[in-house]
This record gives structure tokens, sequence and C-alpha cells, in this order.
């Protein structure tokens, strides 16, 4: 009986197995010759560094891929090359056209015929079919349906979730709706069967650009990316200020909560002991949202962080040694000299919800990235004998007014209830 | 009565001959009137001769040759001398000398009202070692802000005033093969000083960082503490103890220290080649005090970030360009 069960199980399920072969099928011959893989060349050894997938779109000479693939050739366009190679072998020179590090786009154009641009179409509705095409570890072209679940809440432009086992060299590679028409570029996967797409109307804003244009490339690379980094971080501010961030309590003070439903908080406060002389606690929160830059250099991060600290048992000398040891802040990233200044720091004292603080602002520019800064803020209270208060803010990637303006907006909003 | 005094300085000790005989003869050999045993010197080096119109010198040898006032005189010439004249035989230094000559002014010892006799006085020394275990005590305790047991703070101090004594034995055991004498009281000051002098920099290093909202000063103070404060304190104790004039006090100090100062140099280029460099981490001033004594006024966060604006991208601007050339 058992083994009839089986059998109709394995049976139903080959079934449903051969049925979406035969679709997937027709959509891999009918596009097959538009998707190409995207290499990465040192140019003193030949060899690649970075694979990737992309795909003919708007004109038989244009391929659209992702940032990341291509990143290491815009970061040094002196050591490594772009190549293309098509399903069947061919491969040639590709030229950078125009990219988008906020969505993760770029654009580069071949000096010969490709083949049939795909045509873009707007995102299907939540539960769509869909068709992911791309070169999965080097292996030779593949094509993965999946799910659409829709488009992240985090915030109004992000990423379509997709529920298909995207893999690393897939990145690139159209995703395509049952018409066959590209809905999203995928990026990136986050373990078993999740996969994250670009939405293809940002391609669409690149390729108008290029055409009014006439497909001419970009002549600085990084003053765009600087531009784009920019304005995305301007606009991230304005909706972060437009927001009701709500209040919460750290010690006596009221301070902001979440600035948006997109920041993560987490309590970080020691776990209090038996014997304590004094309590602290710390609160942290960030966005979820880094552009990706290079290997090293990822930008957009803002993080706070609130932290407290009080006494009735310590005199002012001992409560003072331990409050000024948890006074420090930096940001945490791997830039290194040849991406960034020192930090340029300036210390005083403000007045902030009636109480002083001593106050520090931090600078340091980006050398390819023209007006491009990191900031950091910290605040600590002064003047009280058994009570301490820290505030620290960095913003990674932005213009210093900017971020300037949201430090003041948060202090502004902050309350002293004792 | 002695007519000349010859005075001779043989491993950096003078001894003294009172000469009133004359003509007298200086050298090697046993039948000279002043035996020298310096190996330089001739068997019969030179002669001394009285005249009508003082004193004469004759040198007898030229092995190794005579100067009279630091000029080479020839052999057996006589060259009249005045008084006090500086003679070299050989290596041999010696010095001719009137008795009368006035002789330097009396060194007052450890309790005289010198304004630094406090380091040889024991109730100083006691002072310096209580401050230096009562400030131990109190750093550890302000350090930790947690409960602790005594003997944790017995065990802070133990350390220290153990380095404490080996050092002033040190002190006093070269002041005994040097002079034959002991001098632990001021060996004891100068130890208890060299431990309490840093610990009190760093807290009143702490103190300026704050005053200012600047780290200079208590860097001064630290390098002051490594390179200055050794060296003094030796070179105080070669002038209270040793009763060396300050030239050759400061010499010595500085001979002595001189491994400890080329640890010091070292790690403070390390430092400047590391500050030099590109950091990722931000300098500004951290310290925070329970007093809350600065110089900086507070103000207003509007004027205060408008204030940074500008010194800000002055300073970025000037780091840009740095970094463009």
């Amino acid at each position: 009986m058992l083994r009839y069960l089986l059998l109709l199980i394995i049976s139903s399920l080959s079934i449903s197995v051969l049925q979406a072969n035969t679709d997937t099928s027709s959509i891999y011959e009918e596009v097959e010759s538009s998707v190409y893989q995207v290499r990465v060349i040192n140019i003193e050894t030949g060899k690649k560094v970075a694979i990737g997938s992309a795909f003919v779109v708007q004109r038989d000479d244009i391929l659209a891929t992702n940032y990341h693939v291509v990143s290491e050739y815009v970061n040094d366009p002196d050591v490594f090359r772009l190549e293309y190679l098509s399903t069947d072998g061919k491969s040639g020179p590709l030229e950078l056209l125009d990219l988008d590090v906020i969505h993760d786009l770029a654009v580069a154009k071949s000096s010969t015929p490709m083949g049939k641009p795909l045509e873009i179409a707007d995102v299907p509705d939540k539960g769509a079919r869909l068709f992911s095409l791309g070169n999965p570890l080097d292996l030779g072209f593949s094509i993965v349906n999946g799910t659409n679940n829709g488009i992240m809440a985090q915030d109004q432009d992000g990423n379509i979730l997709f529920s298909g086992s995207l893999n690393q060299g897939m990145s690139g590679g159209p995703t395509l709706d049952e018409s066959g028409k590209v809905v999203g570029v995928n990026v990136a996967t986050q373990g078993n069967s999740l996969g994250f797409l670009v939405p293809a109307n940002y391609l669409s804003i690149i390729l108008e650009r290029l055409s009014n244009n006439n497909f001419k490339p970009v002549e600085d690379r990084f003053k765009r990316i600087s531009e784009q980094l920019i304005a995305n971080s301007e606009k991230t501010i304005k909706r972060l200020s437009q927001n009701d961030w709500g209040s919460t309590h750290i010690g006596s003070l009221l301070v902001p909560a979440e600035l948006d439903k997109s920041m993560r908080c987490w309590d970080l406060s020691r776990t209090p002991k038996k014997d304590d002389l004094f309590r602290s606690f710390l609160t942290q929160c960030s966005n979820q949202n880094d552009t990706y830059l290079s290997k090293r250099l990822s930008v957009g991060a803002i993080n706070y962080e609130y932290s407290w600290m009080d006494t009735e048992k310590l005199n002012p000398l001992r409560f003072y040694s331990r409050y000024e040891k948890m006074n420090f802040s930096f940001i945490e990233s791997e830039v290194d000299k040849s991406d960034v200044t020192n930090f340029a720091c300036h210390t005083g004292f403000t007045t902030i919800a009636a109480q002083e603080f001593k106050t520090t602002v931090c600078r340091r520019d980006y050398l390819k990235y023209q007006d491009l800064s990191d900031m950091l803020f910290s605040i600590a209270l002064v003047g009280h004998k058994a009570q301490g208060a820290m505030f620290n803010l960095d913003v990674t990637g932005t213009k210093s007014k900017t971020a300037f303006a949201l430090f003041k907006k948060m202090v502004e909003a902050f309350q002293w209830k004792s | 009565m002695e007519k000349l005094i010859l005075e001779l300085t043989q491993q950096g000790k003078p001894s003294y001959y009172k000469l009133s005989t004359f003509p007298v003869t200086i050298g090697r050999a046993y039948d000279c009137d002043v035996v020298v045993p310096d190996i330089t010197v001739s068997p019969k080096h030179l002669t001394i001769e009285e005249t009508e119109q003082g004193f004469e010198i004759r040198s007898l040898a030229d092995e190794n040759g005579t100067t009279l006032n630091k000029e080479k005189i020839s052999e057996n010439t006589n060259v009249p001398v005045s008084l006090p004249s500086l003679l070299t035989m050989g290596e041999l230094r010696a010095r001719l000398i009137h008795p009368e000559m006035q002789v330097a002014k009396t060194q007052f010892t450890s309790r005289g009202s010198h304004w630094f006799s406090f380091l040889s006085n024991p109730f100083w020394a006691f002072v310096f070692v209580a401050l230096t275990i009562l400030t131990i005590i109190i750093s550890k305790h302000i350090r930790t802000p947690v409960q602790q047991e005594e003997l944790i703070y017995i065990n802070a101090v133990l350390l220290p005033l153990l380095g404490m004594f080996v050092v002033a034995f040190i002190i006093a055991v070269v002041s005994r093969l040097t002079m034959h004498r002991w001098a632990l009281v001021p060996a004891l000051s100068i130890s208890a000083l060299l431990f309490l002098v840093p610990l009190l920099f760093v807290h009143i290093g702490h103190f300026l960082a704050y005053l200012t909202t600047s780290d200079g000063v208590a860097l001064v103070l630290k390098y002051v503490a490594s390179f200055l404060l050794l060296p003094l304190l030796i070179a105080f104790y070669l002038r209270r103890v040793h009763y060396t004039h300050w030239p050759s006090a400061i010499g010595i100090a500085a001979l002595v220290t001189m491994p400890v100062s080329a640890f010091f140099a070292s790690d403070l280029v390390q430092e400047m080649s590391n500050n030099s460099g590109f950091t990722p981490m931000p300098a500004y001033n951290k310290t925070l005090s329970a007093f809350d004594i600065r110089m900086q006024k507070t103000v207003g966060v509007d004027e205060f970030l408008q204030q940074s604006e500008v010194v800000l991208s002055e300073q970025v601007e000037a780091l840009l360009s740095k970094e463009s050339d």
C-alpha cells in the first residue's frame, strides 16, 4: 500500500517538473542569443577577476548588467578591461557607457551587433511567475523560475524579492515575465531560494538618458557616482526628516526613537550584576541600506546610538573614570588611505535640551568622489556628578551639509526629564 | 714652610705634595723626590728649581714629553713657571699651586638650607614614599568602578613599592662604590619621585586636557616624564650627594639614562610615524572630568555647527590638497 502511495507521489512530481520544463525551455530558446556573460579581465595576465551576466536591451549593441559585476573595472580602468562571452563561445570587448550605483546597474556597448534586444516591462503582480536567466558560477547558462514576492517594504525604491535560487554569476542577468519581457535585473542572493531583483524601470531611466545623449559614454564616472550618492543621501535624509520619529527614554533624556521603519534598532546594554555600583544602557540603530562601491567600500550607512550611565554609589571621580571610557566613536569600515582623508574633528561645548554637552563633529572626504564625505557626530553630557549620556551619529557617503541638518534636527528633539 | 704645592690627579683623585726644598725631581724612578707610578711618565721626568724670580722647570726626558699650560717644553731647557700652572707629564695631569691659593666654597651638607635639600631629608623621603603609595591606591580606586577587597589595593601597591626600593638600592650601591658613602635617604627620595611624578603627570595632564579641550598639554607632560624626569633626578642626586658640578652632573645623568631615553625615543618615533600616516579613527579630545573646569564656553547648537562647518571644510581642504601633492 505504502509502495503505491510513494509511486503516486513520485509520478505526480515528475509530471509537474515536466510541465515547468516546457515553459522555461521555450523562453530560453527565445532569449538565449540575447544573454551574455560579462568578464572583467586583468590586462596584464589576461585572466578574469570577476564574471556576471548581461543582456541586450534597447539597441542590438547595448548590454545591461550590474554595477557590482564591473566595479573593479570602474575603480581601476588602467588595470582591467571588459569583455563579453556569448553562449556559443564568441567574445569581444565592451565599452562602459553609464552606471547607477544606487540601483546597482551598468550599461555597456559592443562594437558589433549582439542579437535581438529584450523589451522592458513593468513589474507584474505579486505571485506572478518569473524566469531568471544567467550564468551561475561560470558553469554555463541556466534559467531559474520563481515567483515575484513583491517590492521590499523597507523603502519605496527597494528591490523585488524573488523566490528562486539566484547564484553569484547570475548577477546582471535578466528576469523575464511570462511574455519574455525584462521586469528586473538579478542582483543578490540571501540564503536558499531567495533572490533580489532591481526593477527594470531604473534601467529604462539610464537608457533614456543615454539615448538622449546619442549613447556617448559618461566622461567622469567618479563624478557621476558621486552625484548619485549625494542625491541618494539627500533623498534618504529628507525622507527621514519628514517622518514622525516618535520618542524614547534613555535615562533622563527623551530622544528620537526610530527615524524610519527601515531602521533596525538593538539594545546592547550590559547585563546588570548584583553588586554593580552603576547602571548603564546602550541602544544602537542602523539603516540597512549600504550602496556597494567596491570590494572594500560601501557607503550610505546611517547609524546612531544612545548610551546612558548613572550611579548612586560611586563618587564623581570614579564615576567619570568609567563614563569617560564610554566616550569614543568611530565608523566601522574597511576604507584605507587610497579612499579617504583622515578625519578632521572639531570639539566644543553646546546646550542641548537645556543641558551642557561636550560635542564633536568629524568629517573625512573621499579622494575620488568629489564632495562626498563621511560624517561623525558625538555628544557627551557634562556637568552632572552622577549621570552621563551620550549620543553618536554617523552618516557615510553624504554631503556634509545634509548630515549637519540631520544631526541638528535630531538633537533639537532631545528633552530632559529629571 | 712649604713654598709650592704639586697636585697630581691619578685615577680621578687628586693627591698633594707640599714642596719646601728644591730642586725637586719627579719621575717613576724610586730615587726621585716625588715618585709617580704612572707608566707614561719617564723614570726621571723633570725637575723643579727655585730661582730668585720664582720657580723654573726643566724637562729631563723627551720620551712622552712635558707640557706647561698646554705648551710643549723641550728637553734640558729651563722654563719659568707662573702660579697656578697646568702641567702634564706623559698622560699624567698635574698642577702647580701657590700654598695660599683660595679654595672653593664649602658645600653645605644635607641638612643645609639649600632649596633642594628636601632630597636628603628623611622626613621628605618618607613623605614621597607615602605620597606614591597613596597616589597608586587612589588611582586604582578611581579606575575600577566595582567593589573590591582591600587585598587588591595591597597587591597594586606591592609591586611599585618593591620597584621603588630596588631602584633606591641600586642608586645607593653605586654611590657606595664610587664615594664610599651610603646615601640611602636621597636615593629613596629620588626613587619615590621617579614613581610619583609620572603618576601625578597623568592626572595633571588629564585635567589640563579637559581644561583646554586639547590633548597637546598631556602629551608634553608625558614626554617630559619619559625623557627629562630620570636624567633630572639623577643630576640632582649627583649634585646633592656627590657634590658634582652642574655641567658634569647633567652630562653623567644624560649618559647614564641614555638606554632608557633611547627606548622612549624609538617609541616616540614609532608613534610619530603612525600618526603621520592614515588612520580610519577620528582623533578628538575625549576627556571628561567630574570637575567640569574648562576654558571653552558653552554655545548654542546652531552657533557650534556653523563654526564646525567652516573649520572642518578648511581642515578637509588642507587634507585633500596634501593628498593631491
